[in-house]
């Protein structure tokens, strides 16, 4: 162990072997839950190189024929069930929300917790209210409105709603990170004569760019991983997100019972997700987890 | 700061937001209560106001009941499994192990997964004809312990393992972040009086995050009562009645999980009991963890 751990971990260090055997049981228990939660993402990949006969017959045992098997359920996956469509769709679906939700809950944000303004606290709550309420409670309501305005069954009334429902923590993770900004450079822009617009453009926006990010990120895999409203908004085939793609191969499986393509979807769908979160795994658990500690 | 323009700048800025969100969130919600006033079968069919005819309705409703009980279930059986696992867990990262990163890392994982695959790939571990669960208990000669893990006996049992598997990661952050703020020094003390690591946990750890403790759980009781992707694609494409919980059954009201339904006023009045129930199950945790802050 480092000097640097011994300063910060006073409890572990320099009390000797018996010390840490003691803590052994622990280790074990995290280590076990561990190795369960690997098992079951590589039996997962593991099973997408298998046929049918073999995922069915010899849940545990290693594919016999691995490529030939992997690239019979891939390529049924990606092209005949759709799955490439799918992925554009989502693509298409999750990359405009997260820059219209970031783009127009930033100012918002920057104005709710910058600008003293009367019913500043009022409006705030109002927001933060929408964190309360279950998406079930709006599934028939929204879907009139939709049809009503002509965007029932298509992309643009998925990402309309999106918007809407992703607003209120968006604004609160925002707000957090423009009340920690100091006013010494907004007052100094002022003093030189910046106008308002170009104080929050060109000095506070970009200081808030972590806190974008963080925001962006996680609108972004909450969208991609959202499977009741698009189920409620989307009904053509053409038109689904992944989550509804892979649930449809699903379905139309009470006929054909594929379940080795059925896998094969599966990890297409979590790839995205998973590279996003090995590539930047700090700012997705600080994303996901910052509501929380304010 | 004399800086008059900024209040200008109020309207535009907020304004977007505002109309996006009241449009397609905050109306739909205030509409739900109109509608959930009525009977309305089908889109196409007009609404006929019945006032609480349909609160009255879940009175008499025995899957209504049994949801309910299902949800309840979940929500606090799980949530004692996972508030329990995400401490530990949270304790024994505590101390700089080696692979902290790592395990944090790991055991978030779940969370970021979409929950409609995390559904499927259960529903594919707990089939007991060809499930990987049961054919490992059978290798190990276990077979008494096999069950029919998706059967109306066993499958909330077996949703709330797969929904602690899935959310114990992201309460685990949570509390991490906090116990991360003690100063090490308060352990030191305790250290050097003799105190033990258990003693330790539950007069330093656990009064000094409490408040991020009970915010956690507070996230937790609003997010447990709204679970739907995993179970969903668990049970997919069929579940039984007898394995609703309110998610569902507000679902398969609304829209059909297998055949169209479109009971659109129970379903509605069904998502304001899932608000109601939100709002007080906040309301008791705050009432039951208020206490003096501790001043350290």
């Amino acid at each position: 162990m480092s000097t640097q751990d011994a300063e910060f971990t006073p409890v572990t260090s320099g009390m000797g072997w018996r010390h840490r055997l003691s803590n052994l049981p622990y280790y074990v228990v995290l280590i076990l839950w561990a190795a369960f939660t690997i098992l079951i993402f590589l039996w997962l990949v593991e099973s997408s190189f298998k046929t049918n006969v073999e995922v069915f017959g010899s849940p545990w045992s290693l594919p016999a024929t691995p490529l030939e098997a992997a690239s019979a359920n891939y390529e049924k996956a990606w092209a005949i069930s759709h799955m490439s469509t799918y992925f554009r769709n989502s693509v298409i679906v999750s990359v405009v929300s997260v820059a219209l939700v970031v783009f127009i809950s930033a100012p918002a944000a920057y104005a709710l917790s910058r600008v003293p303004f009367p019913g500043n606290t009022l409006v705030n709550y109002y927001f933060i209210a929408g964190m309360g309420l279950p998406l079930q409670l709006i599934l028939v309501p929204l879907f009139v409105l939709l049809a009503r305005l002509h965007i029932a069954d298509s992309l643009q009334g998925l990402i309309l709603t999106y918007v809407g429902v992703s607003i209120p923590f968006t604004i609160l993770l925002l707000t957090g990170f423009f009340v920690t900004l100091p006013t010494e450079l907004e007052d100094a822009a002022a003093i030189d004569g910046c106008s308002e617009l170009a104080i929050f453009w060109r000095v506070m926006l970009p200081l808030a760019g972590p806190g974008l990010f963080t925001a962006a990120i996680f609108n972004f895999i909450s969208m991609w991983n959202e499977y009741l409203l698009a189920m409620l908004i989307v009904t053509s085939d053409t038109l689904r997100t992944m989550p509804l793609g892979v649930m449809s191969i699903r379905y139309s499986m009470q006929y054909t019972a594929d379940w080795s393509g059925l896998f094969a979807a599966v990890v297409i769908v979590i790839i995205p997700s998973f590279l996003v979160y090995i590539t930047l795994s700090e700012r997705v658990m600080a994303g996901l987890t910052l509501g929380s500690g304010k | 700061m004399g800086r008059r323009g900024r209040q200008r700048l109020v309207a535009p800025f907020i304004l977007p937001a505002l109309v996006m969100y009241t449009v397609f969130f905050v109306y739909p919600a205030v509409r739900a209560l109109w509608v959930s006033l009525h009977d309305w079968s089908g889109y196409g069919g007009n609404m006929v106001y019945i006032g609480l005819g349909n609160y009255r309705e879940m009175l008499k409703d025995t899957v209504f009941r049994a949801a309910l009980e299902r949800t309840l279930v979940i929500s606090v059986g799980g949530g004692i499994a996972i508030f329990v696992l995400a401490l530990f867990f949270a304790a024994v990262l505590q101390r700089n192990l080696r692979g902290k990163k790592f395990f944090r890392t790991l055991i978030f994982f779940p969370m970021v997964v979409p929950g409609v695959g995390l559904g499927l790939i259960w529903q594919f571990m707990y089939n007991n004809s060809w499930g990987p669960l049961s054919a490992l208990l059978e290798l190990v000669g276990l077979e008494v312990l096999d069950r029919v893990w998706l059967g109306p006996d066993h499958i909330i049992q077996s949703l709330t393992a797969a929904i602690v598997w899935t959310y114990v990661g992201y309460y685990m952050v949570i509390l991490l972040a906090g116990i991360d703020k003690i100063p090490p020094t308060y352990y030191e003390a305790a250290f050097l009086d003799g105190a033990s690591e258990w003693k330790m946990f539950f007069t330093i750890t656990l009064p000094m995050i409490w408040d991020v403790f009970v915010v956690a759980l507070v996230l937790w009781t609003i997010g447990s009562l709204k679970i739907f992707d995993l179970i969903a694609a668990t049970t997919f494409p069929a579940p039984a009645t007898s394995t609703y919980t309110m998610t569902i059954y507000i679902w398969a009201e609304a829209v059909g999980v297998y055949t169209p339904v479109f009971r659109l006023g129970y379903a509605t009045s069904l998502g304001v009991v899932l608000l109601i129930m939100v709002v007080f199950a906040v309301g008791v945790v705050r009432f039951l963890t208020r206490r003096e802050a501790i001043e350290y």
